[in-house]
């Protein structure tokens, strides 16, 4: 189980306003690799992935005297930080995109539940996942919520109609949430 | 509002996505206020959104908490940040190994690199400075250019305004005569407008209808003087066919316009006339 447990998110915020060593040792070691692993789903290269998490831990120490708990969990703000630094990067004009959506199926039987950062308590794998969510539904995820595609660009990438992105991204998530309970 | 169907309406999905349109963001971020079942229904995609990213997880490569941590400090500090991906263990490590033996040619190495870089660094300035102050000046030639043209636009608007109110002027005078010179023979398509000024004796003509003349010939207004043709000047076709000031002409019967080589003739060529018209009391 990951060391999560010893510091609600309310004491970690605490922790991580004194700015000390401590709290980014803490804040590192649980969600390091949650972050790197988005990272490299979503840029798909080692070295863009390295640089993407020191940006992102710099913007959380930045800001993190503006964090509102009453607006979202710990998790979920630093998550966005994440993805939309590295919707940033993908759709900066050096970025070399790789048009192909990165191979979860690689990750898959690596087996990296031991270091995940997961809040829940039953914890769900990748394999669970990408086994259970239907491959058209799992693209419209990726595309959306990983590559920080609009509607528009995914019927465009999957030639179907703006109506069928809709359509499919409600029953993606329909089938994702199953999964997850 | 229904909120069971908003909830099933597929907005809160795209929201969570991120790919719902912005006036569906804001109306959800209201409503998710007003109703607690719209901001739970939220919050749970997001949650199996987030397992799914936990479930991405991979362990960051060895020494990267260590550096990203230096680049934490060195931010706070407001010192420049080095990259990960730019972190190179290279020479410089090597260099230092040999400190003791070739320390002091090391350092000679380093303050030498210094001041390589710097100099590269002025000299890589100066070019973007000068690219920037060409372009600087470029610009301001071009808005001079631009400056020049709208002036001699302004200098062209002004004199055809003057030209129009003059014509206007013209045709309210209750001095000034009115002409109207009708197509004769196979012209009947064309006329021609003649003012005559009743106490100047000035004459203006305008061929609006008229058509161009072919190359080397020119219209010519006669005046006929007790049944005797006067030449009152030729028109100029500049391609405006505005009013223009013929010759002063005390005393007529008729006017007409016959076509003639540029620049007039001594005697009308009778049967190129185009049109002629009588003047009225």
């Amino acid at each position: 189980m990951p060391p999560y447990s010893h510091h609600t998110e309310a004491e970690l915020v605490a922790l991580l306003k004194s700015k000390d060593q401590q709290a980014f040792s803490y804040l590192y070691d649980n969600y390091g690799a949650a972050l790197y692993g988005v990272a490299m789903k979503m840029l798909n290269k080692e070295e863009a992935a390295k640089d993407l998490l020191q940006e992102v831990f710099i913007k959380i120490w930045r800001n993190i005297a503006s964090y509102d708990p009453s607006r979202g969990r710990l998790y979920t703000w630093m998550l966005n930080i994440a993805r939309n630094a590295a919707i940033d990067v993908l759709r900066s004009s050096g970025f070399n995109q790789d048009k192909k959506i990165s191979g979860i199926e690689q990750n898959v039987y690596n087996d990296n539940s031991a270091l995940s950062t997961s809040q829940k308590t039953d914890h769900v794998g990748l394999k669970q996942i990408v086994e259970g969510l239907k491959e058209e539904y799992r693209l419209i995820i990726d595309l959306a919520y990983f590559k920080g595609f609009t509607q528009e660009e995914i019927a465009r990438e999957l030639n179907i109609p703006v109506g069928t992105v809709k359509t499919r991204s409600r029953n993606a998530l329909l089938q994702l949430k199953s999964i997850m309970k | 509002m229904d909120i069971q169907q908003y909830i099933s309406s597929g907005v809160i999905e795209a929201y969570v996505l991120g790919i719902a349109a912005d006036e569906d963001v804001r109306e959800l971020e209201q409503l998710s206020h007003q109703y607690p079942e719209i901001a739970a229904a939220v919050e749970e995609y997001r949650r199996s959104l987030e397992a799914y990213a936990d479930a991405l997880a991979i362990t960051p490569p060895a020494g990267l908490k260590d550096q990203i941590w230096s680049a934490i400090q060195a931010d706070e500090q407001q010192l420049p940040v080095v990259h990960p991906s730019q972190e190179h263990t290279g020479s410089t490590f090597d260099f230092a190994t040999n400190e003791g033996k070739g320390g002091r040619r090391v350092r000679l190495y380093r303050s030498l690199a210094a001041a390589v870089a710097l100099l590269l660094g002025s000299i890589t300035l100066n070019i973007v400075l000068w690219n920037q102050s060409q372009q600087t000046g470029k610009k301001m030639s071009e808005m001079k250019q631009e400056q020049q043209r709208m002036l001699a636009d302004n200098q062209d608007f002004r004199s055809r305004l003057e030209q129009s109110a003059h014509q206007l002027d013209l045709l309210l005078d209750p001095f000034v005569k009115s002409i109207v010179l009708a197509g004769v023979g196979a012209h009947t398509n064309n006329n021609a407008m003649l003012l005559w000024d009743g106490r100047s004796k000035d004459v203006y003509l305008s061929l609006k209808n008229m058509p161009l003349p072919p190359a080397g010939k020119q219209y010519q207004l006669w005046a006929i003087v007790n049944g005797k043709p006067v030449s009152a000047g030729v028109y100029t076709m500049d391609g405006k066919q505005a009013m223009q000031k013929m010759k002063t002409i005390p005393q007529a019967e008729m006017f007409a316009i016959t076509l003639e080589q540029e620049g007039g003739s001594e005697t009308p060529t009778l049967d190129e006339m185009y049109v002629a018209g009588k003047v009225q009391g």
